[in-house]
């Protein structure tokens, strides 16, 4: 008996203490205040491997990497429409800021710090150059000039190319979200990374923002250019050579909007998820007594009780 | 041959009386501090019984001593990972039931108690919550009622008994009983020593009593495990480990301890034996049935020119040697072979030796009269009311022939000294039962005079230390003056 004994209390003490570590880190992670901020990797600079755009074409460095968030003259996406910026911010800032977002942002440059608050993301490091800087904001101003007769094409077709999302679309996306269906080019599924209230207990990923607001933040324009275009440096590198879908976009947006209308704070599942630990960790206690219920009644009470040795 | 020199014991059992004045003279002198309420360093137990703490014996439950494993030996509580894996919460533990809880009495009320229609009465208080308790056991709960349905029967080694010898044991009229005094056995191959994890335990160089620096002991409490007779108490006040130091202070200034020195019934004897410590784990090793033979063998013959060289070149002296060979312990253990270990099978080579009791033969009622079994005066060794297989259980690590050897010489030098003083016994008879007895005349003479009429020096052969000169080498011998405390030396505070 004694040798099994000993092996089993010791193998319950270890799942004991692995259970009250797990406990204590998840009470940590849902405490921690990384979560909330939702920031973007710090200090994430590398340039994306673009196809270099041929000196002065503007016009490319705007497509392939600006107007995933900004439109001229069609109104707000993601980050603000850039019609006339070129007349409103001074050049110099302007240039500084496209070149480098992330460090004017952590400088505390009052115009940053409001558009961050205004639109409830920073722009990430595009990796231009100041020259390439110089090019697109050519660009942008032969653009302002000239919209009031021809509209900018770019994110219009963009949202009238996603298909129209059918009855279970909500759904559809939720499995899509959580990875239960695979996104059928195979990139990473959203919860990796992203939490969204009322995905299960034990929530999504804590290392990107929350986007249980994400459809009221950015609208079903701003979201279907965003995850057309996956901007983000991280979700460049994991999205540009397995792109999602424009059905399996519609289908995530339609899931995003549904649980931005029912749940209207993001951090619900919070107490739950304390709840659900500190439950866990009650009824693993209640195991082991169960398991060791004789452990403290010694050895002359058993004698008193009349039971055999 | 690497000699070496240990204080060790005897306890005549035939003398003892259980009327527990070593327990008391011990438990003024070293136990009446906080956290030792419970404890008892010398202790009197009833056999058939349960002992103290309840079950002592049943290693399958506290997990004391040591086990072969294959050809290792191994403590039976685990080793050093094992101990480790458990060291934050040991199982194998007695708890303070299991001891008892200990009590004193509400003495003041005989004196304050108000005016009333009755006598004032002291009732019994926990000395652990310091409330009201009903008392329901102590350190010799049962005591003289071998008949007792709970403690008696459940003793351990009562085990290979047939359940007719069981019952037998246990009817009104065949009811038997003796005691065993219990101390730490300062083993020669100490358990609790070898499991402690905090290196506090040693076992003395110059006489090798087993002790636990209060110093290094972090209370982890897996000596109290290892030790299989749990002579090993924890001190829950100062938060360390304690046991019997065998009064080492009164010994190096010649006395003997105090358990023995009060001793009324002069049953424990105390002396130097020569070891051969080179043969210690080959003899631990040894099967159960030769145990007791193997280590009897370990005790050399402090006469032996060859021994003695080999304790000098040691650096035992020569007047440990001369205590050595007028020791009482070597003469009962060695040369006349009546004291054995208790429980050898523990493996721990134990340094108390017991001569075991003789008990009344097997009687019956018939037609109203007492009927003896035997028609011989002091019986036959079969016959006797207790089965020999319990006392090779206890005495002989279940080996029946070597307890059996013991008890017949016994009985041989009572019915020797009967026929000399008394004269009513054939002298055939008496010669007939030495030869069995492998016994001469002399010897049962020297056997009767240390057994009935020994003097103080003769029990006790206590041999001059020189602690003073050995360890003023090492120590300030004065930095303690003054202080007051066992666990801790700290200045006496006087005044107000």
């Amino acid at each position: 008996m004694t040798d099994k004994w000993k092996f089993a209390s010791r193998v319950s003490v270890a799942v004991a203490g692995f259970a009250a570590l797990v406990l204590l880190l998840n009470i940590a992670l849902v405490l921690s205040p990384g979560q909330k901020t939702g920031r973007l990797v710090p200090g994430f600079e590398a340039a994306p491997a673009y196809a270099a755009a041929p000196e002065g074409q503007g016009q490319a460095i705007f497509e392939q990497k600006c107007q995933a968030c900004h439109t001229i003259g069609a109104g707000r996406a993601v980050g603000p429409d850039l019609k006339g910026i070129t007349a409103q911010r001074d050049r110099k800032w302007l240039i500084r800021f496209i070149v480098a977002p992330q460090q004017v942002i952590a400088e505390g440059d009052p115009i940053a710090t409001q558009l961050v608050q205004e639109y409830g993301l920073p722009m990430p490091n595009m990796g231009l150059s100041e020259p390439e800087a110089e090019d697109v904001l050519s660009y942008i101003e032969s653009q302002s000039a000239g919209t009031a007769t021809t509209p900018t094409p770019a994110p219009t077709p963009t949202a009238t190319s996603v298909p129209v999302a059918a009855g279970d679309a909500a759904g559809i996306g939720e499995r899509l979200f959580n990875g239960q269906t695979a996104l059928r080019n195979g990139g990473a599924a959203c919860i990796s990374c992203h939490n969204v209230s009322g995905i299960g207990t034990l929530g999504g990923g804590t290392m990107a923002k929350d986007l249980s607001d994400a459809y009221a933040r950015l609208g079903e324009q701003g979201l279907t250019s965003l995850l057309k275009t996956t901007p983000f440096p991280i979700m460049i590198g994991l999205y540009r050579e397995r792109p999602l879908a424009d059905d399996e976009i519609a289908h995530l947006i339609a899931f995003l909007r549904e649980t931005g209308a029912a749940e209207s704070k993001p951090a619900q599942n919070q107490p739950i998820f304390i709840a659900a630990g500190a439950g866990g960790f009650l009824i693993l206690l209640g195991v082991f007594q169960l398991a060791w219920r004789r452990r403290l009644s010694g050895v002359r009470q058993p004698l008193l009780r009349g039971g055999a040795r | 041959m690497d000699v070496r020199a240990q204080l060790s014991m005897v306890f005549h059992l035939d003398k003892c009386i259980g009327c527990h004045t070593c327990s008391l003279a011990c438990n003024n002198l070293w136990t009446s501090r906080e956290g030792t309420e419970y404890m008892w360093w010398n202790n009197v137990e009833t056999k058939p019984g349960t002992g103290y703490p309840t079950l002592w014996e049943d290693q399958g439950k506290y997990q004391g001593g040591w086990m072969l494993k294959g050809n290792s030996l191994t403590p039976r509580v685990g080793r050093r990972l094992g101990l480790l894996t458990n060291i934050f919460y040991n199982p194998y533990l007695p708890s303070l039931d299991d001891y008892y809880e200990p009590w004193t009495y509400q003495y003041q009320h005989l004196f304050n108690a108000p005016l009333g229609e009755d006598q004032p009465t002291a009732k019994p208080l926990s000395q652990i919550t310091g409330r009201y308790l009903d008392i329901e056991a102590g350190p010799n709960w049962d005591d003289d009622l071998s008949g007792s349905s709970v403690y008696a029967r459940n003793d351990v080694n009562l085990a290979e008994l047939t359940p007719l010898e069981r019952e037998s044991l246990f009817r009104l009229e065949q009811m038997v009983f003796f005691y065993i005094p219990r101390i730490c056995n300062h083993c020669l191959n100490p358990a609790c020593l070898a499991v402690c994890p905090s290196g506090a335990i040693y076992k003395r160089g110059e006489d090798g009593i087993v002790l636990v620096s209060q110093e290094k002991c972090r209370g982890w409490r897996f000596c109290v495990s290892g030790c299989p007779y749990k002579k090993t108490y924890y001190n829950w006040k100062t938060g360390k480990a304690e046991k019997c130091i065998l009064c080492y202070p009164r010994l190096e200034t010649g006395q003997a301890p105090a358990c023995f020195h009060t001793c009324v019934g002069r049953i424990r004897y105390l002396g130097v034996i020569l070891y051969d410590a080179e043969r210690i784990e080959a003899t631990a090793k040894v099967p159960d049935n030769d145990l007791v033979a193997a280590q009897l063998g370990l005790i050399l013959d402090p006469g032996d020119a060859a021994v003695v060289a080999a304790a000098r070149r040691n650096g035992i002296g020569d007047d440990w040697i001369a205590a050595a060979q007028r020791s009482p312990v070597y003469k009962f253990v060695k040369e006349w072979g009546l004291a054995l270990p208790l429980h050898a099978e523990f493996r721990t080579l134990p340094m108390l030796f017991y001569v075991p009791p003789l008990l009344p033969v097997i009687a019956s009622m018939r037609d109203g009269s007492y009927d003896l079994a035997e028609a011989e005066f002091f019986g036959r060794v079969e016959s006797a009311r207790v089965p020999l297989k319990y006392m090779a259980r206890l005495f002989s690590a279940g080996n029946t022939e070597t307890i059996k050897r013991v008890i017949r010489k016994l009985l041989a030098v009572r019915v020797y000294q009967r026929a000399k003083a008394v004269g009513d016994i054939a002298e055939e008879r008496v010669a007939a039962m030495m030869a069995e007895a492998d016994c001469t005349a002399e010897q049962a003479e020297q056997i009767a005079r240390l057994t009935s009429v020994p003097r103080f020096d003769d029990r006790f052969a206590i041999p001059p230390y020189h602690r003073e000169e050995t360890i003023e080498q090492i120590e300030q011998l004065m930095r303690h003056k003054g202080h007051v405390g066992f666990d801790f030396n700290l200045p006496l505070e006087r005044g107000l």
